[in-house]
């Protein structure tokens, strides 16, 4: 009884052995070995990437850090003097936009005049040397430190250079020689 | 520890590498017509099969070196392999849907098969379950026996025969219903 049956199934082992196996083409493992390898490559490739994109992102954010610090820092040096202006400006008075009657009927606006900006101070910022040096002349003025005299008047013993030796600039007039003028005699 | 000057770390690591990458190579001269093979069963395409089998051994690779035994590559790739086909086999099947019902004739849409007989034969391995189904391929394609396909598919011999025991009987059952003149 088992004949006939394991008969039929070494027949369709057969049939579907001879319908699968089938081999790949001849340059098949060649293809395949190639493409492992660029693949190999390309992640290598990729790593190296991923790596320097993170690099370079870090060298970015020590930078912008560190520009940052630098400019805090700048900001702490350089001080900066504020001139409020202790005048206030007294504006006329604006009237309020009325409408206008046109000949033909229609109402129009009158654009209002410009409105300065009132009450906000002018602002200078200098460098701290000159801050300084401007304050310091400021404070000799106003007690008078110092004597304004007159360059020829200057005693030879204080030691200043007075005598700066400058050619003198001479100017020669120039001779103008008469114009031929034929024309008009 | 002494540090050893003639074999640097950077050596030793390259050394491992390329003992991988040998490996690598002799196990895919080893294993590339099964590989194929196997895709071919599922597809009935050559090119396809090729493709198949090819994106079969990049996964592989890119995961060669976490694989601890090697001695499983061969199970590994099969089930790589296997997934993969099935894989595009449902894609192709997908494509062919929506190629008929634009109205535009199919490349993929019956693979060429000589006989009508042979169609039947294909077909009924196609009905089967998974499981059967890839026993049964793996019994066929390289003649294996039952102890080669289990240490395959690492599972007792006892399932390998009893899957083929079924596999077969259900494709007679399929064959006998396809043609009951037989």
């Amino acid at each position: 009884m088992r004949e006939p049956e394991s008969l039929e199934d070494s027949t369709l082992d057969r049939e579907l052995q001879a319908l699968l196996t089938v081999d790949p083409s001849p340059h098949f493992a060649a293809r395949v070995r190639m493409s492992v390898s660029t693949q190999r490559v390309a992640r290598r490739f990729a790593s190296l990437w991923l790596v320097g994109s993170v690099a370079a992102a870090a060298a970015a954010i020590v930078v912008g850090i560190s520009l940052s610090a630098r400019r805090e820092s700048l900001n702490v040096d350089v001080p900066h003097i504020v001139a409020h202006s202790r005048r206030d400006i007294q504006l006329p008075a604006v009237p309020p936009a009325r409408p206008r009657e046109e000949p033909d009927g229609t109402t129009a606006f009158k654009p209002l005049p410009r409105v300065p900006r009132v009450g906000q101070p002018a602002v200078v910022v200098v460098w701290r040397e000159d801050a300084e040096a401007f304050h310091e002349l400021v404070s000799d003025i106003a007690e008078r430190r110092f004597e304004v005299v007159h360059n020829a008047a200057i005693p030879q013993e204080t030691g200043l250079v007075t005598n700066v030796a400058i050619a003198p600039i001479v100017f020669e007039p120039i001779e103008l020689s008469p114009i031929d003028t034929g024309a008009f005699q | 520890m002494m540090y050893d000057v003639a074999n640097p770390l950077g050596e030793t690591l390259r050394n491992v590498r390329d003992d991988v990458e040998r490996e690598f190579e002799r196990l895919l001269a080893e294993t590339s017509t099964l590989a194929f093979r196997i895709a071919y069963s599922v597809l009935r395409q050559r090119e396809d099969a090729e493709d198949v089998a090819q994106e079969a051994y990049i996964k592989a690779h890119r995961s060669f070196r976490r694989l601890r035994d090697r001695d499983r590559f061969r199970t590994w790739l099969i089930r790589i392999t296997w997934r993969l086909a099935l894989d595009r086999q449902r894609a192709n099947r997908r494509r062919v849907a929506r190629e008929d019902t634009h109205g535009r004739a199919s490349e993929f849409a019956t693979p060429a098969v000589p006989h009508e007989r042979s169609r039947e034969i294909l077909q009924a391995v196609d009905g089967l379950p998974e499981k059967l189904r890839l026993t049964l391929v793996l019994a066929a394609i390289e003649g294996y026996d039952i102890r080669e396909v289990a240490q395959l598919l690492h599972v007792p011999e006892g399932t390998v025969k009893s899957r083929l025991f079924l596999a077969r009987e259900q494709m007679k059952e399929i064959l006998k219903c396809a043609n009951p003149s037989r």
